[in-house]
């Protein structure tokens, strides 16, 4: 039990070898320091850490995880996290995603779930309150399911063993998580934790699926407050620009026209930063042509996601990263292809952003006569057909499904392998925002355009700083990695994070704006001192809601110092095990076209200067020349037992 | 004349998409934009402001509001965005 | 938690008949039981039981409600933000959000059991 609501104060250990189930102690000292999520599953990996770890390994533990504002029903709070040893990187992985299956994991009475070991036979899991029940899922007809087949016959197995309908929350792999295509995905309703490939983790463990649900409640500390609190940043989220209005009308797709505005719209496998044919793959002509409705993950108030048809089915839209990439990335123009693929690779259980960069490197490296496989830029016949030979490893299929950093090794063309630490780059070209490109090369789960710490939305499409200097990228990265590392903690969506900005920011002409696009990139050391000195910020900021959400929901005292420090101690901890696992500054690396090919040939500038932002990136971090957290700083966040 | 190009919320908002127009600089595009979608949408609630919020691309280059215009120019107005 | 049945219930089986997760069970004019390993709080139960024999986890016996008096969820549509908690938790399968915004779909298998009421987050239903 814990001193604190918000959590279920329970934690389960399942060996999935022997079907033995354990209470993994988690004390209310670690939900302070850790909160949950992400933080929590990397704290739970580092203290089991065996040293033999590697991805295809019954070493490798997963760890699903929920935040304590997981089924409170504060603002788009219902995410869970799933961490492991991924098959891309060879190092942790943390997944984040909108699916109701964290909310059903509280109500089974868990906060968090830890599988160990390997299924000796295909399997799916059953979880109702303690009950953990291994079921064989070739004899169910759940494994070889593609995605929402296989979820749909676990609903019908439930409903037959109950007597009655139930509501439950249910993870699954597809047909790629089954046969280890290394970027394959984890599916919870039509949401998707789809980077970093553990999706074949569950794969290789012979399990298909996980279906959670009880009668458990997630205890609020304060209900009226929290009730009073949620109204008053429901309204705020509603109103702000981004959060009220962009996403839901235009969802993630509507970047598309102002990344090409700001020329950070990766076009034909990142060799441009526009794409002249922009247009007819945007967010705009989605929702114009295509969109019949916008939809929400569960517990959301903006309502991001987009429903498009598809051979006369209703289903879910593609995101923007799926558009930039399976459209300009690819020299493709065809929208409705797009929606077709999105659902077909979500079907076979695939991350949509490293099949569709590692498609991309296909063509590239065919045109360049390194790879002889009949992949071509603009030509998209036959795609659909070779997504289904990815998740089933047919033909070509087995190699790309190996993913664009192992093919580079076999075929050449690194500098045009847009990918870091081993997964695969999102559909934000970072040259015109070099801050990006620093945040993509030291993300700790490889090129993932959020762990990156998202600084493109401050130097391109959000707020307008200078796009080119490293000046002040390093102290901007950390604080925003910081930020976004405990926004996903709690269980609540990091868009929340955009509310943080206020609407004056977003205005070229307010004065507000003006004066912080020109200062930002000037006031480096201010921001290092807050990096440094977080505990500064102890009061509440009326654009800052996640602090009194904590107060009044869990019991937590909470402030954004308190706040960014959890997510340094977060970070910093990741990075920590990464370093366990070999990574240094030497690791953090992005493809030759991004650092040394200018994008705009006129302009020396259109590159990332990746090794001047490192090397104050690590100064920034406090970590040392290599990269790697020193002792003294992993005992000054409380990773490491002593004084420092 | 110049063709202006209205992209993102405002586009939706406003109910303009494109208007090829005689304009000498970026603050009569903001006037054309804003006077196009009172004749289109006069309920659309939509603001001088959130016209002259916008992004401004001229021939692919990011200008200043009181940039100077040429003949055949090609504008586009995007309004700030996030998600990811 | 859960809810219990006191040893007024007559076994009239009522409340088995509508208890959406099948957690009641008793025979015939026998006193019925509820599985606390089960029940989700959701009162349908209490609503249908014409001996007012159903206590709620605290303790406190709840009251009958005749048919023509059953409440339906009402939602106010400007405050409805469709984060879609009330049809997650509805154990009827009757709210889906439309167009945004909770509605009820199915209002012929509603009991008025009152869980979205107590789930939604911003208050924006009412039982009326």
């Amino acid at each position: 039990m814990s001193k604190y609501s918000g959590y279920m104060g329970k934690v389960a250990k399942f060996d999935l070898s022997t079907g033995k189930l354990e209470d993994y102690p988690w004390s209310d000292q670690e939900r302070e320091l850790y909160i949950g999520g992400k933080i929590m599953a990397a704290k739970i990996l580092y203290d089991n850490l065996t040293g033999k770890e590697e991805a295809y390994s019954e070493e490798n533990m997963i760890v699903i995880s929920t935040g304590p504002l997981t089924g409170t029903g504060a603002p788009s709070s219902n995410r869970f996290n799933v961490s492991a040893i991924s098959p891309q990187t060879g190092i942790i992985a943390s997944s984040n995603c909108g699916g109701n299956f964290g909310y059903y994991l509280k109500k089974a009475g868990y906060d968090a779930l830890i599988l160990t070991g390997k299924c000796d036979e295909h399997s799916w899991l059953e979880i109702y309150n303690d009950s953990f029940v291994l079921h064989n899922a070739d004899r169910e007809d759940v494994w070889g399911k593609r995605v929402s087949e296989a979820q749909q016959q676990i609903r019908d197995l439930i409903e037959r063993d109950n007597g009655c309908r139930m509501k439950c929350g249910i993870v699954t792999i597809g047909p790629a998580g089954e046969n280890l295509v290394r970027y394959a995905g984890i599916f919870s309703d039509e949401r998707t934790a789809g980077r970093a490939g553990l999706g074949s983790v569950f794969g290789w463990k012979n399990l298909k699926a996980i279906a959670a649900y009880g009668n458990h409640h997630t205890p609020i500390h304060n209900e009226k407050k929290t009730i009073a609190w949620n109204k008053k940043w429901v309204k705020y989220l509603r109103a702000h620009p981004l959060t009220g209005s962009q996403l839901p009308k235009l969802g993630t797709a509507g970047l598309v026209s102002g990344m090409q505005a700001t020329k950070v719209l990766a076009t034909k496998n990142f060799a441009q930063g526009t794409n002249p044919d922009f247009e007819k793959v945007s967010g705009e002509a989605l929702a114009e042509q295509y969109n019949i409705v916008n939809k929400g993950c569960l517990s959301c108030p903006m309502n991001c996601a987009r429903t498009v048809d598809v051979d006369g089915k209703e289903v879910k839209g593609p995101e923007l990263e799926t558009l930039g990439l399976l459209g300009g990335g690819i020299l493709n123009t065809d929208l409705s292809l797009i929606n077709k693929w999105n659902y077909e690779l979500d079907e076979l259980g695939m991350d949509t952003i490293s099949s569709a960069s590692t498609l991309a490197y296909a063509m590239e490296a065919n045109e360049k006569g390194l790879w002889n496989n009949g992949l071509e830029f603009g030509k998209t016949e036959g795609i659909t057909e070779l997504w289904s030979d990815i998740a089933y490893r047919r033909g070509i299929g087995d190699e790309l499904a190996e993913g664009t950093k192992r093919l580079s090794e076999k075929f050449g063309g690194k500098e045009f392998a847009i990918q870091s630490k081993g997964l695969e780059l999102s559909a934000y070209e970072p040259r015109h925002a070099v801050g990006q490109g620093l945040g993509y090369a030291v993300s700790n789960r490889g090129g993932c355009h959020l762990n990156a710490g998202y600084l493109v939305f401050l130097e391109a499409l959000g707020i307008r700083i200078d796009s080119q200097t490293p000046k002040a990228k390093a102290e901007l990265t950390m604080f925003m990695q910081d930020f976004f590392e405990s926004v996903s903690a709690t269980g609540q969506c990091l868009f929340t994070g955009y509310a943080f900005f206020p609407p004056a920011l977003l205005d070229p002409n307010n004065g507000l704006a003006k004066t912080v696009n020109s200062m930002m990139t000037k006031i480096a050391p201010a921001i290092a001192f807050i990096n440094k000195h977080p505990e500064l910020l102890f009061f509440p900021l009326p654009i800052f809601h996640h602090d009194r959400e904590m107060k009044y929901a869990v019991g937590m005292k909470m402030n954004l110092g308190k706040y960014l420090r959890v997510g340094e101690r977060g970070y910093t901890l990741e990075r920590y095990i990464d370093s366990l696992f070999g990574v240094n500054g030497e690791s953090d690396t992005l493809p030759a076209r991004l650092t040394d090919e200018p994008e705009d040939p006129a302009d020396e500038s259109t590159k990332v200067p990746l090794e001047k932002m490192k090397k104050a990136y690590y100064a920034v971090r406090g970590w040392n020349k290599e990269g790697v957290p020193t002792e003294s700083g992993l005992k000054k966040l409380g990773i490491k037992k002593g004084s420092k | 004349m110049v063709t202006i190009r209205v992209y993102g919320v405002l586009r939706l908002d406003s109910g303009v998409k494109m208007l090829e127009a005689e304009a000498e600089n970026v603050q009569e595009v903001f006037k054309l934009v804003f006077e196009e979608s009172r004749r289109i949408k006069p309920n659309s609630g939509i603001t001088m402001k959130d016209v002259k919020g916008c992004m401004v691309v001229v021939n692919g280059k990011m200008v200043k509001p009181n940039a100077k215009l040429n003949h055949g120019d090609e504008i586009m107005l995007v309004p700030a965005s996030g998600g990811g | 938690m859960a809810y219990k049945i006191t040893d007024r219930c007559k076994g009239c089986d009522d409340c088995n008949q509508v208890c959406p997760v099948r957690a009641i069970t008793g025979e015939m004019k026998e006193q019925h039981e509820i599985d606390p390993n089960r029940c989700i709080d959701c009162s349908a139960c209490s609503v249908v039981c014409e001996y007012e024999c159903i206590q709620d986890p605290q303790g406190k016996p709840l009251k009958f409600v005749p048919e023509d008096k059953r409440q339906k969820p009402v939602v106010d549509e400007k405050t409805c933000d469709g984060c879609g908690l009330c049809a997650e938790e509805c154990p009827t399968f009757c709210l889906e959000i439309v167009n945004g915004v909770s509605t009820l779909v199915n209002p012929e298998v509603c009991h008025g059991c009152g869980v979205c009421q107590r789930r939604c987050p911003i208050e924006a239903i009412k039982l009326k």
